[in-house]
């Protein structure tokens, strides 16, 4: 259904001088008609021309140079005239900001109806068909899509694409920006697509756990090439020996191949788990307690608590806070963040994450409590005051950017905070390296990558270098190594004694580096202690539409606490291995999936 | 409830109901006689009839006086700068060094600022109380180019996303120490560089995923386009084309002739 054959893409240089920037070098591949294929690699890789380009799009639109032959339902795109892949094949693409333009959800849909110019009688039946599809037949039909959830609008651009009946479908990073319930959602719908309707998907996608769910093949691509294919299987748990470049793995994945490339090939039999689900199947039901068991083993390390006469960083009391009187955001949060404290802050959508953090630069003021930082009560400073102490960064950082140069951006907030000279151009410095943005100092940060010009917004925080860091979703739709460099980062800076409030949905980097967890439900903290201690209130996380990490969950299913020792996958099979439970003990479990 | 879609606000009333071309020819005629009013009376009279048309067509007060508070610095800027810049002959009523306020100045200052508030009204009642396509269709249906129809209805819808924009670029800016001017106003304009910039930069990329988008969806198709819910000229529709006409022409009479 879609051939692409030695694909080369360049785009103009950025300044005169420079040279092309290469997008894709010679990329060939096959989709058959109802596979799907997920293009992934790090951020930058040419991920998003090739969606572009396989659509028809690029580079009409788009700028570039292509060369090679790209075939869509056997139509060579290059020469097809502009409009012609439309009732062919429905592209999604990130931002539903951008796509959701009609003032209500039928107009929506309707409105590429109305550009193939299908018979208005037949357009309510296709609306509500393609409603039902995506799982929004509640909503009404006359709602803003801008009043919808994140999840919902991201559901409805797969609507409005599936309203023209196309027999492929482009997913262009349709995961990102994602709570995990929303996520869920959005891989229910597709599966459910997948079995319903003979679509051929191509999907670029970073989400390693939207990847194992749908896809028959992945492409790994690097630098615009491909530096591995295979089946998410074989790749992520390691089967054949390869990786998937500089991806991220399912924790599934993570703990099949710990615990595969310690076997070595030794004759066991190898894991190829993708999901808890599958681990549980093939490590086998295991330990003599069922389900409900504590994992929250009594040497997990107390919580500090501020004392000793020295003020915390963070200080709330009885925090209340709504934008109208009616709905109340905060209610009466109360709570204390000692000094070096790395706390990680998570909650389901409309909680109160972003509104409390808010509070803590200023942004917000208290409708009733208060907030103090260091000791100092922020109703009477600015947010600029505030800023010598607390770096906040937003949402979506990215959009701040305006300079003419990496460096320049990156020297912009401190420079507000008055550093001049050898200590402004040694923060530039250690954040250019830090970020790994050192080769790209003098490029316009506008022109890069989506990833880049991340990592460049916050290293400009990291520049300003201050003694409290609050960050609301720092590494979501960051591939792995711009995740581990934000990371390095905190980890590096909470040594040296920095306080860290991170927001975040990701609970394996909250059990990785958080030494306290807050969750925040309907403006109330519904649990405040150790990761290990609110994991083992999976309740508590159910409510905020989480689940705890895999190694607790595979701890918890299969009735064996140790598993969950250090609380990360490669613990996990650590321990599973350490404890001889590879064969004879616990055995294979029932079956023995993936065994090569 | 109202829902704020862009600077439409959803509504049920005879004004909502009206066709859009009624809607635009009342803009249309109301701006000419903002600028053909010879005086200062004229245009309250015309920013009366802008306010309530819109109160009668159920606006919500509050969102009246949200447009006024948006208008207000600009007003303020015409009615102070007008008088200094302008001063024109007839009575000096205040003389500062070289700068002098004669009242017909501030005569000159008090119309420009009413013309500017009363045409804003005027052409706000379409836009205020017509959902984006069919505001389109109405424009399509007045001779203009599908693309352009389309082009104007999405400037429309993307106003409040971009003050929205603004709004998070400017606290981003802040929270990186930037912090607003208290010296004079090329000072405090200077200080929205950093965002205005940005704002431009995230502007332009709104548009590549739209234009994108929207191509993908079929824009710009050499094929007939259909529509869902088509337009029709009713026969109050046409009456108050007429009476709006009817108002237009007693108006000049009045003032004019």
């Amino acid at each position: 259904m879609i051939r692409v054959s030695d694909l080369r893409y360049t785009y103009s240089p950025i300044r005169p001088g420079w040279p092309e920037q290469v997008a894709l070098a010679g990329i060939s591949f096959d989709v058959p008609s109802g596979g799907c294929l997920a293009v992934t690699g790090p951020n930058g890789c040419g991920k998003s021309t090739l969606a572009l380009t396989v659509a028809g799009l690029a580079p009409r639109l788009t700028g570039g140079r292509l060369t090679g032959e790209v075939w869509v339902d056997g139509k060579n795109i290059q020469i097809e005239p502009p409009g012609a892949l439309a009732d062919v094949l429905g592209l999604v693409l990130e931002d539903p900001a951008g796509q959701l333009f009609n003032p209500s959800i039928e107009d929506e849909i309707a409105w590429g109806l109305e550009n193939l110019g299908i018979d208005p009688t037949e357009m309510p039946e296709c609306i509500e068909r393609s409603l039902a599809a995506v799982g929004l037949e509640a909503v009404p039909r006359s709602q803003p899509p801008q009043t919808l959830s994140g999840g919902q609008q991201k559901r409805l651009a797969l609507a409005a694409a599936l309203a023209l009946e196309p027999q492929i479908l482009v997913l262009d990073q349709l995961s990102g920006g994602l709570a995990p319930a929303a996520r869920a959602e959005m891989i229910a719908v597709l599966r459910e697509l997948r079995s319903t309707r003979s679509l051929t998907i191509l999907m670029t996608e970073s989400d390693p756990a939207v990847i194992a769910a749908l896809a028959d093949d992945i492409l790994v691509l690097e630098e615009g090439r491909v530096v591995v294919q295979g089946t998410p299987r074989v790749l992520y748990a390691g089967l054949d020996g390869r990786h998937p470049g500089g991806t991220a793995i399912p924790p599934a994945g993570q703990f099949a191949s710990t615990v595969n490339a310690a076997r070595n090939g030794n004759g066991h039999a190898r894991l190829s788990c993708l999901t808890v689900d599958e681990a549980i199947e093939q490590v086998g039901e295991i330990g003599t307690e069922a389900t409900e068991i504590q994992i929250a083993d009594g040497t997990d390390e107390e919580l500090d608590n501020p004392g000793d006469g020295e003020e915390p960083a963070i200080r709330i009391e009885n925090l209340c806070f709504a934008y109208h009187p009616s709905q109340p955001i905060l209610r009466n949060i109360s709570l204390a963040i000692p000094r070096g404290q790395f706390v990680a802050l998570t909650g389901d959508n409309g909680a109160g994450k972003t509104t409390l953090a808010r509070h803590l630069i200023g942004l917000l003021r208290p409708g009733a409590g208060t907030v103090s930082i260091l000791g100092e009560e922020t109703a009477g400073l600015k947010v600029g005051q505030l800023a010598q102490w607390v770096g906040f960064a937003f949402q979506n950082p990215e959009v701040q950017i305006f300079n003419p140069s990496v460096r320049e951006e990156i020297a912009f907030g401190p420079r507000n905070l008055g550093r001049t000279g050898a200590a402004l151009d040694e923060a530039i410095e250690v954040a250019l390296l830090q970020f790994g943005l050192k080769s790209l100092a003098d490029y316009p940060p506008a022109v890069l990558s989506f990833c880049t010009r991340r990592l460049v917004a916050l290293a400009g925080i990291a520049a300003m270098n201050t003694s409290i860091i609050v960050l609301d979703e720092p590494t979501a739709g960051l591939d792995a190594a711009g995740q581990a460099r934000v990371m390095s980062w905190l980890v590096e800076r909470h040594g040296r004694g920095a306080t860290i409030l991170l927001i975040t949905h990701d609970m394996e980097l909250a059990a990785r580096h958080a030494q306290r967890l807050l969750v925040l439900h309907n403006g109330q903290i519904a649990a405040d202690d150790t990761p290990r201690d609110v994991f083992a209130q999976p309740d508590v996380l159910a409510q905020a539409g989480l689940e705890p990490p895999f190694a607790v969950q595979l701890a918890m299913r299969s009735g064996c606490p140790a598993l969950a020792a250090d609380l990360t996958p490669q613990g996990a099979a650590r321990t599973w291995l350490a404890q001889g439970m590879g064969v004879g003990s616990w055995g294979l479990g029932k079956k023995h999936v993936g065994a090569v | 409830m109202t829902t704020a879609v862009g600077v439409y606000m959803s509504g049920d009333s005879w004004l909502y109901r009206l066709d859009p071309r009624p809607k635009l020819w009342f803009s249309l005629l109301g701006v000419a006689a903002c600028l053909t009013a010879p005086g200062p009376v004229a245009l309250i009279g015309v920013l009366a009839i802008a306010h309530l048309v819109l109160i009668a067509g159920g606006l919500p007060m509050g969102k009246l006086g949200r447009l006024w508070r948006n208008l207000a610095p600009l007003v303020l800027v015409i009615l102070i700068l007008q008088p200094i810049l302008t001063p024109g002959a007839g009575a000096v009523i205040v003389q500062i060094g070289p700068l002098r306020v004669t009242q017909t100045g501030m005569m000159l200052g008090l119309i420009y600022a009413l013309r500017v508030a009363a045409a804003a009204f005027v052409a706000l009642v379409p836009i205020l109380t017509t959902p984006i396509n069919t505001l389109v269709r109405g424009l399509q249906k007045l001779g203009l180019p599908y693309t352009w129809s389309m082009t104007v209805g999405l400037a429309l819808r993307y106003l409040g996303t971009i003050g929205e924009l603004y709004t998070t670029i400017s606290e981003s800016q802040q929270a990186r120490g930037w912090g607003a001017s208290t010296g004079g106003l090329i000072e405090r304009a200077k200080t929205t560089v950093p965002t205005v910039i940005a704002l431009i930069i995230a502007s332009l990329r709104l548009a590549d995923t739209l234009a994108l988008s929207m191509a993908a969806r079929g824009f710009g198709m050499d094929r007939p386009r259909a529509w869902r819910q088509d337009i029709h000229m009713s026969r109050v529709d046409w009456a108050a084309a007429a009476a709006i006409t009817a108002g237009f022409v007693g108006f000049l009479i009045m003032t004019v002739g």
